[in-house]
């Protein structure tokens, strides 16, 4: 807009106004409640019910002005707001608004009707300009201007643009042509298109006419204008940083030493600010292709080297754990996808943190990618992650007993079986776990320790575990368990996990034993409790044999309704799997 | 003369938000009409939201002048801005408009709401008969109960806002300080220094404003040739060019900038190659070539080392790169990995192109003539444009752009001071007449459309026989624009 269209909105310095004095206290009582709006801005959250209040009375504040007037101009000077020679303070602090506008430059402001409905966003804008860096790209003016205000009109001065110099005319005044000149020139042109050889002359090429440019074969119709408007508008939604990166890899592959090293300094620049922004995808893009030009070995020694210490530093637990901090705090809430990409060019430098991010992270999308990548540095490098069994740290001691249980690794069986003597609980739960899934007789001794383990939960695995894997060496162990007195004291659900792991693991040769808890009698002819002779149906339950079943149906019509129910729900188990 | 401490007036698109506003109730309400009945709730609430918003332009502007010039709708003396957002509101009006000859509605303070449903209902009949499509309008049109809407018949250019002192006295502000942000860039750039990108910001975001309110003032100080280095002169006008070519394909505003930093920073590439070999009048060798032709990659590198990234957005990086790579690739830099290069590079490569071989520099002595420099674009497809938007670039230029010293068929001198704004009269821009046909220089050149027809012959009164070298006759074109 022109610089004197400013005038045309002014209504203040000049115009009178029908209300009289009390104007200038309601322009007061506006710029007060803008100035509040602003605070509240600073303090409150949008859904917060004072922060809603402050914008609520500036809103209501503008509404009440626009019946007296149609539009507020003020100037701006550092500390106030002028109406004319109304001056309206506005605090001496930085945090002044007046002062806010006055450092960028602003010196003229208008509101206009429909601010109202802008006043979220000018207070946002405002926010905005109070956190920029000093020294940086942008400034008041700036981010009024991205944000294209309908309602809200300002005027700055650019002190380094004053005393410019601005182009004027010449002042030679043109000389007269001869009409004889302009017919020649007309003429030879002609003559130069009607065929003359070697008519190749710059007047030639100068010449046109309409016919050269038939306009219909320029009007661009409405499907063209909407083909480059929908490419516009693809392009403009697109992530262009891949193309940057591809440019730069482009050149990295064919250029010389010193543009080489230049490149590889902006990417060890660009990646901590891909990963900061939480931008996986590209920062995976930059380790990809380090990758592959490392394998297409173009570098030279020097910068081979670079990109090895780059990959090693990047593995570094210290830079790891900051994208796992980020991770946990949710705040960057990746893409699963994009960091499985991310991660699966990190070093074995970065195993330990990664098994400690993938035991805390809550995200299960999230915590399965970091397990995918412990797992693929884990299987490249067994005794690292047998080595992090033995870690002081009970997080990175837990992830990898995880970790080579997932991976099926055998020769971490005496690792874990060392674990199951470990001071955490959860350390030793998931050692059992971990025994549990090698599925190897390896794994056994470890379990068998487990059963005793002073916490329920690592028994209950340790005897499921032992029951998967049918090791029948183990039923001795079982039966000393079953048999002794401390189960007798567990939970009923603990009661029933060993009962059932024993008759999974032993089969027929654990009938006896079950018969004898369910049907038998002791000393004085007493049965067993209630609750074992139950526990002891449902082993028999997965047993599976006519014996078990015998001794089952024997205990059909147990006058005991505890036992009764368990025994039928035993054989409808035995039915089912048979 | 130097600029002053005077401000630079920003924001506030109200009018232009009202105009929008009243082409999308306009637009919805004979959607509705299309559809349903009058009763309709649908046309009934498309009618008050017509009503309303027209009678609050009304009331607010003292009345409502929604004219139709060539692509452009002003509404009173905005140009309205087409972007993704309404360019189906524009279509709607421009080609019922044309349909019935007509360009201009003008809206009376006091209009009713129901006057509006005849008038729509009007606009959306088609047009079956021969000869003066407009008359036949005018008369329907009277012969309803419309009265406080009335139409004009198109003018053509002759609607069209002329250039006044204000708004060229903006676009030479504007020029100037965008050509001293350039030096100052560039300069730093060389000398390894860090670049005051908010001073960037602000000069792309006021070529953006002057391109989006005063097209062509901003664009004719690109003519300006001898007023500044090649160099920074270069930049700023491929940045206007550019912008003037994104906002012909409805980008939107902040789009426009990002277009226009990356066209501002095209050639910073430059400031690392020897001065000596950019300067070079003579020819250049094969070693020299091949330095020149690091240059795009050389304004990457430059862009990373110079700014935080978040101070150059990576669209400026891909333009700066690509801007010579051509739509076949062949171009340079080469490529190694799959690549096509964006819409805004291409946008950039033919704005470079078009200023590059317009002006006069070290290794140029006799600058090719604009219209020249379009026929080679679009005819020698070896150059590597995209096609398409060298077509959208001569509907924005014309086919003799801004510039242009051309001969009449009366023998007399014009400049090119506008294209018209009409895309059927590419060929006929608006022109100054600075030589009567006797070769005698006018003290007051007179402004002329060459799409005039004089009504005693019905011939067009002038027409370009021949465009020149102002060289030739000693004028400066830059002195027309100033």
């Amino acid at each position: 807009m022109p610089v004197d269209g400013i005038r045309d909105l002014t209504f203040g310095a000049q115009a009178s106004h029908p209300g009289g004095d009390p104007f200038p206290a309601e322009i007061a009582d506006v710029l007060g409640t803008l100035a509040k709006a602003v605070r509240a801005f600073q303090l409150y959250q949008a859904n917060n019910p004072v922060y809603q209040r402050f914008v609520s009375a500036a809103v209501t504040a503008f509404s009440r002005l626009w019946e007296r007037t149609p539009s507020l101009h003020l100037t701006v000077e550092e500390h106030a707001f002028c109406w004319g020679e109304e001056r309206f303070p506005m605090g001496e602090g930085r945090e002044s608004l007046a002062y806010q506008f006055y450092k960028d430059g602003i010196r003229y402001v208008t509101f206009l009707p429909g601010f109202e409905a802008e006043v979220e966003k000018f207070l946002a804008v405002v926010q905005r300009a109070r956190q920029l860096e000093p020294l940086g790209g942008d400034d008041l003016v700036s981010l009024l201007w991205e944000e294209d205000f309908v309602s809200f009109q300002y005027g700055y001065v650019d002190v380094l643009a004053q005393q410019l110099a601005l182009p004027e005319p010449g002042g030679v005044p043109i000389r007269a042509v001869d009409r004889r000149e302009l017919e020649l020139e007309v003429g030879a042109a002609s003559g130069g298109f009607d065929g003359a050889a070697g008519a190749a002359s710059t007047d030639a090429l100068t010449t046109f006419t309409r016919d050269d440019f038939a306009e219909t074969l320029f009007f661009l119709d409405e499907a063209e204008l909407h083909q480059l408007q929908q490419e516009a508008d693809r392009e403009w939604h697109r992530d262009v940083r891949s193309d940057v990166l591809a440019a730069l890899f482009d050149r990295l592959e064919d250029g010389s030493p010193a543009r080489q090293d230049e490149i590889l300094g902006i990417l060890r620049q660009v990646l901590p600010t891909f990963l900061s922004r939480g931008d996986l995808r590209s920062a995976a893009l930059v380790l990809r292709e380090l990758d592959t030009v490392l394998a297409a070995d173009v570098l030279g020694p020097a910068q081979r080297e670079q990109v090895e210490r780059l990959f090693t530093e990047l593995s570094q637990p210290a830079v790891v754990s900051q994208l796992i901090g980020v991770l946990e705090q949710g705040t960057g809430a990746p893409d699963a996808e994009e960091l499985g990409l991310f991660l699966a060019h990190l070093r074995p430098e970065a195993l330990p943190v990664l098994i400690a991010g993938a035991e805390r992270i809550p995200q299960a999308a999230v915590r399965e990618r970091l397990e995918a990548a412990t797992d693929r540095l884990a299987e490249q490098h067994p005794d690292g992650l047998r080595a992090l069994l033995a870690s002081g740290d009970p997080v990175v001691a837990a992830g990898a007993a995880r970790s080579a249980g997932r991976l099926r690794l055998l020769a971490a069986a005496p690792d874990l079986e060392r674990l199951i003597g470990h001071s955490e609980t959860h350390v030793r739960k998931a050692a059992v776990d971990a025994l549990v899934a090698l599925r190897s007789s390896a794994a056994v001794a470890g379990l068998e320790r487990a059963l005793e383990d002073d916490d329920r939960d690592v028994r209950i695995a340790a005897a499921k575990g032992l029951a998967a894997l049918r090791y029948q060496p183990s039923r001795a162990r079982f039966e000393q368990v079953l048999t002794g007195r401390w189960l007798r004291e567990a939970d009923l659900t603990e009661k029933i996990v060993f009962f059932e792991s024993y008759g999974t693991l032993g089969g027929a040769e654990s009938v006896r034993l079950l018969d004898g808890i369910l049907n038998g009698r002791g000393f004085l002819r007493r049965r067993a409790p209630a609750e074992l002779r139950a526990c002891a149906a449902l082993g028999l339950g997965r047993v599976n044999t006519p014996a078990a079943r015998a001794a089952l149906e024997r205990a059909a019509t147990d006058p005991d309704a505890v036992v009764r129910s368990a025994v039928s729900r035993a054989l409808r188990r035995e039915e089912q799997a048979s | 003369m130097s600029t002053t401490a005077a401000p630079l007036v920003q924001g506030g698109g109200a009018l232009q938000a009202q105009g929008m506003a009243l082409l999308a109730a306009l637009h919805a309400t004979a959607q509705a009409l299309r559809l349903y009945p009058l009763e309709n709730a649908t046309v009934q609430k498309a009618l008050d939201e017509l009503s309303l918003v027209a009678s609050r332009i009304a009331e607010r502007e003292d009345g409502v002048e929604l004219r139709l010039v060539g692509d452009f709708v002003f509404l009173n003396d905005a140009r309205l801005r087409l972007d993704l957002s309404n360019y189906v509101t524009f279509s709607f009006l421009t080609s019922a408009l044309t349909r019935h000859g007509i360009g201009a509605i003008t809206v009376e303070k006091g209009v009713t709401r129901d006057e509006w449903a005849p008038f729509v209902s009007l606009l959306l009949r088609e047009d079956t008969g021969d000869g003066n499509a407009f008359q036949r309008f005018q008369e329907r049109l009277r012969a309803s109960p419309v009265r406080r809407i009335r139409v004009e018949e198109e003018k053509g250019a002759a609607a069209l806002p002329r250039d006044n002192d204000e708004a060229r006295e903006a676009a030479k502000r504007t020029y100037a300080q965008s050509v001293q942000v350039a030096r100052e860039v560039l300069t730093d750039i060389r000398l390894g220094k860090a670049v005051n990108v908010r001073r960037v910001k602000r000069a792309v975001q006021a070529i953006v404003d002057q391109v989006l309110t005063n097209e062509n003032s901003i664009v004719g100080m690109t003519v300006l040739r001898n007023y500044d280095e090649y160099t920074f002169t270069h930049s700023v006008n491929v940045c206007i060019f550019s912008v003037v070519l994104g906002q012909k394909l409805g980008l939107s505003k902040i789009q426009l900038y990002e277009l226009g930093l990356g066209a501002l920073f095209h050639d910073i590439g430059k400031m690392r190659i020897d001065p000596a070999i950019i300067g070079k009048p003579t020819a250049l060798t094969d070693e020299e070539v091949a330095q020149i032709q690091e240059h795009p990659t050389e304004g990457l590198l430059a862009l990373f080392s110079t700014h935080g990234l978040g101070d150059v957005p990576y669209r400026a990086m891909l333009i700066t790169y690509e801007h010579h790579m051509r739509v076949d690739l062949k171009g340079y830099p080469r490529n190694r990995r799959p690549r096509r290069p964006t819409l805004f590079s291409r946008i950039v490569a033919i704005a470079d192109a078009f200023d590059a071989a317009t002006s006069k520099r070290s290794y140029q002595a006799m600058p090719w003539t604009p219209a020249e420099v379009l026929r080679e674009m679009r005819d020698n497809p070896a150059r590597g444009f995209d096609p398409l938007l060298v077509k959208a670039f001569i509907n924005v230029t014309g086919v003799y752009p801004i510039g242009t010293l051309a001969i009449l068929d009366t023998y007399e001198l014009a400049v090119v001071v506008q294209p018209n704004p009409d895309p059927r009269r590419l060929s006929q821009p608006i022109v100054k007449i600075i030589a009567d046909p006797m070769g005698i220089p006018l003290a007051q050149p007179i402004t002329a459309d060459l799409s005039e027809i004089d009504p005693a012959t019905g011939y067009y009164r002038r027409t370009i026989i021949k465009t020149t070298d102002p060289e030739k006759y000693g004028i400066n074109i830059g002195d027309y624009f100033v």
